[in-house]
């Protein structure tokens, strides 16, 4: 069975493939010089490290039974619920979506206690807001923008 | 300026009240951070880095010391109240600071554990205050070949003593330096790997990165899988410090710890929790009472609270006096800094003798507020053990969100952070270390500038980094840092057949 390390070998080394590929069609690949002066000299030799680590990583990965936990169904939900929050703070406002983060955040993860929840979800936002705008006068988005 | 003008100097930048407040208010929020277990030193320094953003120099620096040298402590409570380190440093304070609460010993442990903290952590500022200036000095001579090397020899160490395989903290500290590359390049000012994202040519920033890697990495592991939470005992906490003839009695362990801690914070890599062990497996080696470790024996947990809190001012010396970070958390350290336009290395003590003072100061008085904080907060600790943590986490995720966007509004720091932290967790579950990412990205302009300066210098003969006594040296011991797991299974593979 393919376990946790050979995945992220596999994955490492197609990472430095194609930043090797990217690389190689710079402007400046081939460019003439002396190669302090070469942009594209230190990346290189960091891709070749690179990809020569990814290649031993994989094989050891190959070579051991490894037994790794693999990522469940309760965290893609956890990321996805965080990732649409970070996405969409500045459009959605601050208020209404940190709001909707905590609550949905915190059940998700099994707190079942509706009242505290959104008594906690209410009070964390407003003293968030507070201190970042009123303490430390970053401004935050606060309402949706129409 | 003369020795007595710098430290007036140094006292007036200080003893602002901002700069108070942030002190104090830093230190709690450190003490907070390491009780709630999971929540450490790095997730703590680097949720507060987006807050010092709009904060003077002094302010912004002393409040993130606080915050690491209380999280250091704060591990501690917990490890006492629960059986459960409230950081990784604090694993070996569980072995007889528990027992010692069983024993209806816990206000007495909570006691040795804060007074072993804050001796610990004065005595490695001190080491530091006299020490990182020598070092400094002595580094000045360094050209781009030894400062190679050196930040060479400070990723390799990182990166080989780092959980997991020697393989995959190379691979991480290589990914690092590769994330550094992003952007304008150094010498010539072409942009590099930009992928036609025009935000990217000023190069990916710091924080985001960091928050992602540590804190919310952090959160997705703990939301995916939860642990079912220990129960908080519910007797009174009955705080109470060491006497004269207790202290009497642990001196030489105190003695002792601080100098194990404070030398292997020096060292690139090595952090506090190894520190910990150490310096409690000395107390143990040399105590007329070895068999009463692990059951209660204030020994171990002074040998422990006292060696994981030195290891925060060695491992500022390094940082402070060369540039080149020994963790994560002086590595956030480090970014702080230059974000606040102070430059660490060498000639950061000839051009701000008096702000190098004030931190200094800055870190004596972080240890010494933390006695009363110790003592008059320690009921209140026992009640954020007992938030849920479905709920705290959610909050953390909030601050993280907030905390990114202040920096500059930028979706690209968002789009950043939520990257950061898929990729932390995600390597995190292929064991990968995350720490060698960082230093490696704090590290990599250095390297890069460093080595083409050299060959530059050297007329593009690569040969001649080789040939200096420090790059060599160096080289050398990272080579030995690199290979050793190799060699001691060599070693231990001849021993077993000679016993055969």
């Amino acid at each position: 069975m393919v376990n946790v390390s050979t995945i992220s070998g596999a994955c490492f080394l197609v990472f430095w493939i194609g930043m090797y590929t990217y690389a190689a069609q710079s402007p400046f690949a081939g460019r003439e010089g002396p190669i302090s002066y070469d942009p594209l000299f230190y990346p290189n030799l960091l891709i070749l490290g690179g990809f020569l680590l990814s290649l031993i990583v994989l094989i050891k990965g190959l070579r051991t039974k490894e037994i790794t936990s693999k990522p469940g169904f309760r965290a893609f939900g956890v990321m996805a619920i965080a990732g649409l929050y970070l996405l969409l703070l500045k459009q959605a406002g601050f208020m209404i979506s940190s709001f909707v983060l905590i609550v949905a955040l915190a059940a998700f993860s099994g707190y079942r206690k509706p009242f505290p929840l959104l008594a906690s979800a209410a009070a964390l936002t407003v003293v968030t807001w507070l201190v970042f705008t009123q303490l430390l006068q970053a401004p935050l988005p606060a309402f949706p923008r129409i | 300026m003369s020795g007595l003008e710098v430290i007036t100097s140094a006292a007036e930048l200080l003893f602002s009240w901002q700069a108070i407040i942030a002190l104090v208010g830093g230190t709690l929020l450190g003490v907070a951070i390491g009780v709630l277990p999971g929540l450490g030193p790095a997730v703590g320094v680097s949720l507060a880095l987006p807050l010092t953003i709009g904060m003077e120099q002094i302010p912004a620096i002393t409040m993130l010391l606080g915050i690491y040298a209380g999280s250091v402590y704060g591990g501690s409570v917990t490890a006492i109240l629960i059986n459960t380190p409230g950081t990784p440093s604090s694993a070996a304070s569980c072995l007889d600071g528990y027992p010692m609460a069983r024993k209806g010993l816990l206000g007495e442990a909570l006691g040795y554990a804060a007074f072993a903290s804050v001796f610990g952590g004065i005595v490695s500022t001190v080491i530091l205050a006299l020490s990182a200036p020598q070092l400094a000095e002595w580094a000045l001579e360094f050209g781009p070949s030894e400062m190679f090397a050196l930040a060479v020899f400070a990723l390799t160490c990182i990166a080989s003593v780092s959980t997991g395989s020697i393989a995959k903290g190379l691979l991480t500290g290589i990914f690092g330096l590769f994330l550094a590359v992003i952007g304008q390049d150094v010498f010539t000012g072409e942009t590099r790997f930009n992928f036609g994202v025009f935000e990217l040519s000023a190069g990916l920033s710091l924080v985001p990165i960091l928050v992602g890697l540590f804190a919310l990495s952090e959160v997705f592991t703990r939301l995916a899988s939860p642990d079912i939470a220990e129960a908080v005992p519910d007797t009174p906490t009955n705080f109470r410090f060491p006497g004269v003839s207790a202290i009497k009695g642990i001196w030489v362990v105190l003695a002792k710890s601080s100098i194990i801690g404070t030398f292997l914070g020096i060292l690139p890599g090595i952090g506090p929790t190894t520190a910990s062990f150490v310096s409690y497996a000395e107390a143990r080696r040399t105590s007329s009472k070895p068999e009463t470790f692990g059951q209660g024996n204030p020994e171990g947990l002074v040998a422990s609270e006292t060696a994981n809190n030195a290891v925060t001012g060695g491992a500022l010396v390094p940082t402070l006096a060369l540039g080149v970070p020994g963790d994560p958390i002086t590595a956030i350290l480090l970014g702080a800094l230059v974000i606040k336009d102070i430059a660490p290395g060498p000639s950061l003590f000839i051009q701000h003798g008096d702000l190098v003072s004030a931190l200094f100061m800055g870190l004596l008085l972080v240890n010494v507020i933390l006695l009363p904080i110790a003592k008059y907060f320690a009921a209140i600790w026992r009640r954020v053990l007992m938030l849920p943590e479905p709920l705290m986490l959610s909050g953390v995720t909030m601050l993280i969100g907030v905390g990114v966007y202040t920096l500059n509004n930028s979706l690209l720091d968002m789009a950043t952070v939520f990257t950061a932290g898929v990729v932390g967790y995600l390597l995190r579950l292929a064991r990968f270390p995350l720490a060698p990412i960082i230093i490696g990205f704090v590290l990599g302009r250095m390297i890069e500038e460093n080595l083409r300066m050299g060959l530059i210098v050297f007329d593009n003969d690569v040969s001649a980094f080789f040939l200096r006594p420090i790059p060599l040296t160096l080289y050398a011991l990272s080579v030995v840092f690199v290979f050793w797991p190799l060699i001691a299974g060599m070693f231990q593979r001849r021993r077993a057949r000679k016993q055969v």
